[in-house]
């Protein structure tokens, strides 16, 4: 017996209190080893929480039908009626809860706001719990994770450089540190033939360590093989699960399938499990190390180790930093690679939401305390009401416990229903944001309403009964003991500190969070409201890729694009027609070195090399985009045949190499594009960019593209039109088809191509909104309750003073300013805090200080004006009536 | 109850579970976990039976007369620790009324069409 008693979980027995004593008496110890022996043959995790679910229910139903059993006067001797001490737990929380939810019922408006109020604080908190959980708390999907590095170069000056392929290869082959060193090139989209078809998709080749490094096998097929990842290997690829699901139509004889990048086919031999991604998602890996970009220079690779057993990651920088100033000595012409920046691919893949997502919880937290507050100050106004209900509760015998045990009740009704509403809410949001919010939260595909958020969202309600509920409860006991005692409630008998605390509390939480979303919409607005330098209005934009054409030479892709181009220019209603290789709202998608020549002398460091992306353009890109040159002239149709070669800079490139000079007339080098000449700088565009990166963050140098054709495999026709840009959609869909019937084409309007991102914009404006105006509404309403209470509280005073003669306007301006006092204080600390918190925030701040003024100062004021409105309702209300009335009534 | 000689046909129609019970009690005595995986053993739809509800009604068919203790059977896997039982003589004979009671009734769900002939 002591044995199975030592291993039987605690659990079990107490759930044997839910069973009435004389049933537990007869049949506890053999329920409790049914319920081990069938938790023994669970077998996972899971199915053990359900079987304990399970019992949990069973015994609480036993329990009940026991009860229940009894109760019609059938007592049998054996029986498990409760004697003398009153009926037991079980029957009187039914009983509680019963009579609590009477009670809701006759205040549906009351119970409702409360509802609402907490399935909010329960429902936010429980959303930012589960991202945290999901997002950063679960380990990466690779074995032992913490192994696994990203390697950049970092130059003299401090910045940090992907890498190029020699200097990769040299890397892997020398480290003793890392296990294994990957590298994998930029994401590009391409066109893939499947069987004739074209599918959109995006393309990485990787090194051959590639799979081996992160540990994680196809899910179907097999990886890459070493042997075919080198000069004159296998042309194999593996492919993503969507991209099998979806181009690949889910087949599994994989041998009989291939993709055609270009006019080159892969032979498909492996599939990536669902979800698989590494730094992005992609949809086809092939071997990169076939034919990989030989030049020192050219820094187009990133690059993933695994650390060696037991090494850590100081050690492998010790050797990573020998072995990058060993290949500088060698190749003093060609790199400027000081030393490697190594970083955990935890910090890598999350660094960016780390802090955004903690904000998010403690900013969640502070909600759900001030709706708890909120709810609290509420339920203290409509207990003044209920004074005469306890009174008569009391008057037939209620005791002090009896009291707080409805009170307790109420709470925890209320706030059962604010939970499971508040979890509902969380599954929705999520929902919405898995929907729209993909690119801005990584890993947003795993967080999920899993068994810890649940749990969280149960401590988070539990948590909530025993905040709001407890000072109620308090105070509806020492009610009971007042009203006992015959005593009046007079103005000196309420305890007017707790009440200031419970105001000024509420003001300094709606102060914190209002700043903080104040902050985050000011430095949205920083962002947004910046310009971005291109004119979307009435632009059409056709995507084109020639890469699946075949063309003798460059040169002939070149007239064919030049042709497109005629006929678009012909078409009535357009303006204007420009070529470039990929649109601002791509970001950087290829990029390459600048600097001001000639490269200094080996062992000075290069201050001003600039690592930019660069565009393909033709001479009417800058005009029909509406990209102002501030200095300096755009290409002309003079640039092209044998012209020397001519560039144009963006302006953050010129600023940073030229400072304040004139850039035009000056050469720069541009590597990869031109390693003999350099060419000269003839103009400078101002940076059209993404809205999403911040002003300054998008250098980039372009390239006119008659003398560089063999870059203009994927290019952008982008044509102003005077009407309504819709309209031509057709009849440039069927030029294209009629000039290049190979050439798949995207066609849409520019304008229609930014609304996705303008959507996660709105979204995001929103959500910050909805947060500032709902800790306000909070706020609000729970200084009213407060006031309400202790104003009414007030009554007999205030009936009292006035029928003394005391003028009713300056009764009531004494009222005010006193609640007002302390919301000002309340709002004081709130500021005083958001200071001490606002470096928590710097990080997700763009050009706003986390003490900007604005922020910090409008914040209290909104807060004093709504709170002002909260405290004069109830002081009218309750100055209003006639004194004899008030003192009639006491 | 108070008649001191009961009648089979004053227990019917029996809870579907003791049914159960009182069936697997038949193959000889056995203790609660043992008498709720024989059953979810034979009906596989069945959701599991939790000990509340099992103990419920095997104190119930206690009280009717109708299952008593027992020793642990001297074969097998015994555990001496735990409460066996087995069927009363009224049991056994309560278990076939019920189960001619409800032949009667598939008799008659058959003439009316809704069951096949088997």
């Amino acid at each position: 017996m002591a044995s199975a008693r030592a291993h039987t979980p605690v659990f079990i027995r107490a759930l044997l209190r839910l069973l009435p004593r004389g049933f537990r008496e007869e049949f506890g110890e053999e329920m409790v080893q049914d319920i081990t022996l069938r938790l023994g043959e669970a077998g996972g995790l899971w199915s053990r929480m359900r079987v304990r679910a399970r019992a949990v229910l069973d015994m609480a139903l036993t329990g009940l039908a026991e009860r229940r059993r009894h109760r019609p006067a059938h007592r049998s001797p054996g029986g498990s009626v409760p004697s003398g001490q009153g009926p037991d737990a079980l029957v009187s929380l039914a009983r509680d809860l019963r009579h609590a939810g009477r009670g809701l019922r006759k205040d549906p408006v009351f119970a409702l706001v409360a509802i609402v109020t907490l399935a909010l604080g329960i429902g936010g908190a429980t959303l930012s719990f589960s991202l945290v959980n999901g997002v950063l708390l679960r380990s990466l999907p690779f074995p032992r994770d913490h192994e696994l590095a990203t390697l950049r170069e970092r130059q003299a000056d401090g910045r940090e450089e992907h890498l190029s392929f020699p200097n990769f290869d040299d890397w892997r082959s020398q480290s003793r540190a890392f296990q294994g060193i990957a590298a994998l090139r930029f994401p590009s989209d391409q066109t893939f033939l499947v069987g004739g078809d074209p599918f959109r998709g995006t393309l990485v080749p990787v090194s051959r360590e590639f799979f081996r490094v992160l540990g994680v096998d196809p899910w179907l097929g097999r990886a890459i093989l070493p042997e075919e990842n080198r000069p004159g290997g296998r042309q194999v690829a593996v492919v993503g699960y969507e991209f099998w699901a979806g181009a690949l139509g889910s087949r599994t004889d994989l041998a009989a399938l291939s993709i055609t990048v270009g006019t080159q086919p892969y032979a498909v031999v492996g599939v990536m499990a669902p979800g698989f991604r590494v730094l992005e998602a992609a949809d086809v890996y092939v071997p990169l190390e076939l034919d990989p970009f030989q030049v020192r220079s050219s820094l187009n690779y990133r690059a993933i180790g695994r650390l060696a057993p037991g090494v850590t990651l100081a050690q492998a920088q010790v050797e990573m930093d020998g072995i990058a100033r060993r290949i500088r000595e060698a190749y003093p012409d060609d790199t400027r690679t000081e030393s490697v920046a190594l970083r955990p691919l935890r910090d890598v893949l999350l660094g960016e939401t780390e802090r955004p997502l903690w904000v998010l919880l403690g900013a969640s937290t502070l909600l759900l305390l001030l709706a708890c507050t909120n709810v609290a100050s509420t339920l203290l106004a409509r207990g003044t009401h209920r004074r005469r209900e306890m009174a008569v509760r009391t008057a037939l015998g209620a005791g002090r416990a009896d009291l707080v045990r409805l009170v307790l009740s109420e709470s925890f009704l209320l706030a059962s229903a604010a939970g499971g509403s508040g979890v509902v809410l969380a599954h929705l949001t999520l929902g919405v944001l898995r929907s729209r919010g993909s690119d801005l939260i990584p890993r947003l595909g795993s967080v999920a309403l899993d068994p810890p958020a649940l749990l969280f969202a149960l401590g988070a309600t539990l948590f909530t009964v025993v905040l709001f509920g407890l000072l109620p409860a308090l105070r509806a006991s020492s009610m009971g003991d007042e009203l006992r005692a015959g005593e009046r409630g007079s103005s000196r008998g309420i305890r007017t500190f707790g009440w200031n605390v419970l105001v000024g509390g509420q003001a300094a939480l709606a102060v914190v969070l209002v700043v903080a979303s104040g902050l985050l919409l000011r430095s949205l607005a920083e962002i947004v409201s910046a310009d971005t330098h291109f004119t979307a209005d009435g632009v059409l934009v056709v995507e084109m890729d020639f890469s699946a054409t075949h063309f003798a030479s460059a040169q002939e892709r070149g007239v064919l694009l030049g042709e497109i181009k005629e006929a678009f220019v012909a078409l009535p209603g357009v303006d204007g027609v420009g070529l470039v290789s990929y649109l601002p709202d791509q970001g950087t998608m290829m990029t390459g070195a600048v600097f001001i020549p000639p490269m200094p002398a080996q062992g000075l460091p290069d201050p001003l090399a600039l690592n930019v992306g660069w565009r393909v353009v033709d001479e009417d890109y800058f005009q029909v985009m509406g990209i102002p040159l501030v200095e300096g002239r755009p290409f002309s149709r003079a640039d092209g045949g044998d012209a020397p070669p001519v560039i144009v800079l963006n302006e953050p490139v010129a600023r940073t190499l030229f400072g304040d000079q004139q850039a035009v007339g000056r050469r720069v080098r541009f590597d990869p594009f031109w390693r003999d000449v350099d060419p000269e700088v003839v103009g400078v565009a101002a940076e059209a960019r993404d809205w999403r990166t911040a002003p300054g963050e998008q250098p980039e140098g372009y390239v006119y593209w008659p003398q560089r054709l063999g870059y203009t495999r994927d290019m952008v026709a982008v044509i102003r039109t005077r009407g309504n840009p819709a309209e031509l959609v057709a009849p440039v869909r069927e030029r294209l088809r009629a000039l290049a019937p190979t050439v798949p084409g995207t066609i849409q309007t520019l304008e229609a191509r930014l609304a996705a991102s303008f959507q996660d914009r709105s979204f995001t404006l929103g959500v910050l909104g909805a947060f500032a105006l709902l800790s306000l509404l909070l706020a609000a309403v729970g200084i009213y309750g407060v006031v309400s209470y202790t104003v009414s509280a007030r009554s007999r005073e205030v009936g009292i003073r006035l029928a003394l003669g005391a003028g009713t306007r300056s009764l009531r301006w004494r009222l005010f300013s006193r609640s007002a006092m302390t919301v000002a204080a309340g709002a004081a600390m709130g500021v005083l805090a958001s200071l001490a918190l606002g470096e928590l925030m710097r990080s997700v701040l763009f050009q706003v200080s986390p003490r900007d003024p604005v922020a910090l100062a409008s914040a209290p004021v909104v807060l004093l004006v709504a709170a002002a409105v909260a405290i004069w309702i109830p002081v009218i209300r309750h100055t209003r009536v006639d004194p004899a009335v008030t003192m009639r009534a006491e | 109850m108070a008649d001191p000689t009961p009648h089979p046909a004053d227990f019917l129609p029996l809870h579907p579970l003791e049914l159960r019970i009182l069936l697997t009690l038949l193959n000889g005595p056995a203790h609660g976990y043992r008498i709720v995986k024989e059953i979810e053993e034979r009906e596989r739809t069945l959701t599991a039976i939790y000990p509340g509800n099992l103990y419920r009604r095997i104190r119930d068919l206690l009280s009717k007369g109708l299952v008593e203790d027992a020793d642990p059977p001297a074969d097998g896997d015994t555990d001496p620790r735990r409460r066996y039982f087995r069927p009363t003589a009224l049991g056994e004979a309560v278990v076939r009324a019920e189960a001619h009671r409800l032949q009667g009734l598939v008799r008659e769900a058959r003439a009316a069409g809704v069951l096949s002939r088997g």
